[in-house]
This record gives C-alpha cells, structure tokens and sequence, in this order.
C-alpha cells in the first residue's frame, strides 16, 4: 500500500510466519516501569534499498495451547491494546480458535526520504574562469506512518552533498549552499558550493545527498538508524562561455541591434 | 660515639628545618571548583537505585490501581518523561485492566556517569523482574501475555543537580539481558 510516499508492508501474523527481526540493529524502546509489567513493545529499524524500515514486535495474551493460530487473526488482533480488549470482551471479530497459543504481531512500516534539487546561478550559463554558484533544496522532514496501529516517524536530516561537475571534477561538500543573495555576496564571488569552469564546453552537473535517518515509536524518544541514504537530487544542465566587455553608446532599448544585444 | 652521631642527625634535621622556614614555597591558593554532585561511579550508582526504587514503587502502585491517579509519578520523573507515564497509565485505564503486583529489582548496572555544568546524568542498567506480576481484567481474569519475559531489562536515564533527588528521565527496553543474570 502506497500512501503519501510512505510503503507500508502490512503485518504477518503469526510467530510462524513472522520475518525474524535484524539483530544486528536491534534498538529499543520506551518503556516505563508500569507498561513493562505488561511485556514492552519491541521496535528497531535498519536502512536498505534506499529506504528506512522499521519493525516493530509486540506479544499478545493467549491461552496455552499448541495448535498453531488459522486462519488468520481478525485485524483486530493486530493491536496489542485492542487485544487485551478482545480477552475482556470477546466480540464475534475476536474471536480466536481454541488453545490459541500466544501471538507474536510482526509490523513492518517503510519510510524513504524527500529527494532534494539542485539549482545553479546563473542559471544555464557561465563564464569560463569564474564561479559558478551550484545550491542544493533540501531541509530535514519528518515522515509519518503508523507501526503496531501507532505512530511511527522517521526524521531524514541531509548530512552531505556529492556533485560531480561533468567537466571531470567533483566535490563532497558539509553544506548545501544558497544564493549569492542569500549568502550576501556578490554574483560570481566563490561560495562554499562554487565551482569554477576552465573549459568552454556543455556540462551536466548530477547532484547526490546523503540523508541520516532517525525514528520514534508511539511518540517516544528519536533514535538513531544506523547507516544513511543517498539518493540522486535532479541534473543540471550548463554552457560555459566567454565574456567581452564593450562599451556601446546606447543601452538594448534605445539600440536593439547594438552588439550584445 | 652514639651521642656524636646522634647530635650530628640533630644538627642536620634542624638545619633541613631552618632551610625550609627560611626559603618557603608560596603556594597557590586552592582554585575554586565546583564540589562533584557524586564523588564516585559508586555513589552514582546507589543514588540511582534509590531513586528507582521509589519510582518503581509509585509506578507500581499506578499499575496495581489500573492506571488511576497516575500524576502520583510526576514527583520522580521529569516533565518529558511524565508524557510516556500518563500514556503508560492510559494503557492501563483504556482496557480496564490492573496488575496483581509491581516488578521487583533484580540488579542495576551502572552503563556510565556524567557530569555537566552542575547536572549529573546517570545511565543504569536496570532488571525487573515481572514475572510474579500478573495483568488481570476488571473481572479478575488473567490476561498477561503468555510470552512476556520474565524478567525486563531497561535502560534507564536519570538525571539531577543533587544526590537526593534524582529524577528518572527516560526508560528504554534493553535488547539484552546478559547483564541480568
């Protein structure tokens, strides 16, 4: 299911079927002192494919018995609270076969981050031999989506920028720039994420940007994920030139076919 | 002889006395510092068990209550921390349930112990054995996760400017147990 950017694999129900969750990144969770009477949530959250993914586990009461649980538990049972409320209540949408051992609810919630842009001024065009002022559009975001029917959340923070200027140079810069307006110099002074073109030619320019990723379960504490993504920001296209200075007599307006006009 | 010798040893420890009366060393005068709020790892860690036991103790309470009165933990946790309290109780009051019994302290480790600009951060490892706790319903029926561990193991943040009054400040299951047997 797709939904607002946010890939949620739905729970596979049974300890049998259950994905075994990483150790390797096996985090924790909030639990106070009276919800760990109860069994606390288990959650952690590992990157591949471009992508944070975080699993949640979570026990639900059962009576003793071995048949394994079939068919498959009601929605309804995918909620450790509702649960309970199930064993209070029994309601027809609750009902569990007998000898229902207990069940291990196995969650799975995907979260990929907001791809950054690039911009460069000028826009399109440069002189050989000055800079050229390349920015990346990018903020830290919070994604949304729910894991065990709560809330998950996974902050992205872009902590680095790659470019590669198509001229066979490239540079990892700590920031990702702005505007010769925003950072009060002026045009074609060097910035932090400047580049200077020796050659006249066509250039593509690709930007990457590495995002750290961190999440929090049920409106608890942020964790970290450990590793990052990078993902690819959209191409820039520029033509290098010359410039001259000429002095002419009149402006555009007053000459249109005055030279440089 | 011995009286020579004995007068020679004199003769020297006075003139090593005169030496130093005469020639004494300024010293410094001690620099200011802020007195530790623990003096020790150890006394860190015994005033971080103290503080959870009477945290526990309340908590426990809350849970044994069904979740009743739950600002009765405000007094041993921070203000952030009281968030996940009051949810923690909700839990409790939403499905009418209660517990038979707190969760008793097996061992606390103490993970590490800092100390800035005068606020101690204690960091413990803490294992609570819930096993004896049963959850029941309003009718009195066992609804305790059959596979609920035995024993919980929480990483436990707590923080303060005194000894006395630590306060717990974050609560984290703890992937491992090792450290609780």
């Amino acid at each position: 299911m797709v939904k607002h950017g946010l890939l949620l694999v739905a729970g596979i129900f049974t300890a049998l079927l259950a994905a075994p969750v990483p150790q390797a990144i096996a985090a924790d969770s909030d639990c106070t002192g009276a919800v760990a009477l109860a069994g606390c949530p288990n959650t952690s959250a590992s990157v591949a494919d471009n992508a944070v993914t975080v699993f949640g586990q979570e026990s639900t009461p059962g009576s003793a018995g071995a048949s394994p649980f079939s068919p498959p538990p009601p929605p309804l049972w995918r909620n450790h609270q509702l649960a309970i409320q199930c064993a209070i209540d029994p309601q027809p949408s609750c009902q569990a076969p007998p000898g229902t051992p207990t069940i291990t609810i196995n969650d799975i919630a995907t979260f990929r981050p907001t791809p950054g842009r690039q911009q460069m001024e000028p826009d399109g065009w440069t002189i050989a031999g000055l800079d050229t002022n390349f920015y990346a559009i990018t903020d830290p975001h919070v994604v949304n989506g729910t894991l065990l029917g709560r809330p998950a959340d996974v902050r992205f923070t872009p902590i680095s920028y790659r470019w590669t200027y198509g001229d066979g140079s490239a540079a990892a810069k700590s920031t990702k720039g702005g505007t010769w307006a925003a950072l009060g110099i002026p045009e074609f002074d060097p910035t932090p994420t400047s580049h200077v073109y020796e050659q006249l030619g066509d250039y593509t320019i690709t930007l990457s940007i590495t995002f750290a990723a961190e999440y929090r379960f049920a409106g608890g504490a942020w964790r970290p994920v450990v590793g990052t993504i990078t993902l690819p920001a959209n191409n820039l296209y520029l033509r290098a030139g010359t410039a001259q200075t000429v002095l002419v007599e009149h402006d555009c307006n007053q000459n249109p076919g005055g030279p440089g006009c | 002889m011995r009286s020579v010798v004995g007068g020679l040893v004199l003769v020297g420890m006075l003139a090593l006395t005169g030496c130093v009366e005469g020639d004494r060393i300024p010293t410094l005068p001690p620099t200011p510092t802020s007195t530790p709020i623990f003096a020790s790892d150890e006394e860190a860690l015994a005033a971080a068990e103290d503080a959870y036991a009477a945290y526990n103790e309340v908590s426990a309470l809350i849970a044994m209550d069904g979740g009743a009165d739950p600002e009765r933990i405000a007094p041993f946790v921070t203000e952030e921390q009281l968030t996940d309290e009051l949810e923690g109780s909700d839990f409790y009051q939403r499905n009418g349930i209660h517990a038979s019994s707190g969760g008793v302290v097996t061992s606390t480790v103490l993970q590490q112990y800092i100390e800035s600009d005068g606020q101690a951060e204690v960091v413990v490892y803490v294992c609570l054995d819930v096993s004896g706790a049963r959850i029941l319903d309003a009718s009195g029926a066992d609804v305790t996760p059959v596979d609920r561990a035995p024993v919980i193991a929480l990483e436990v943040v707590l923080t303060g400017d005194d000894p006395t009054s630590l306060l717990i400040a974050d609560s984290q299951q703890w992937s491992s147990t090792d450290f609780c047997s």
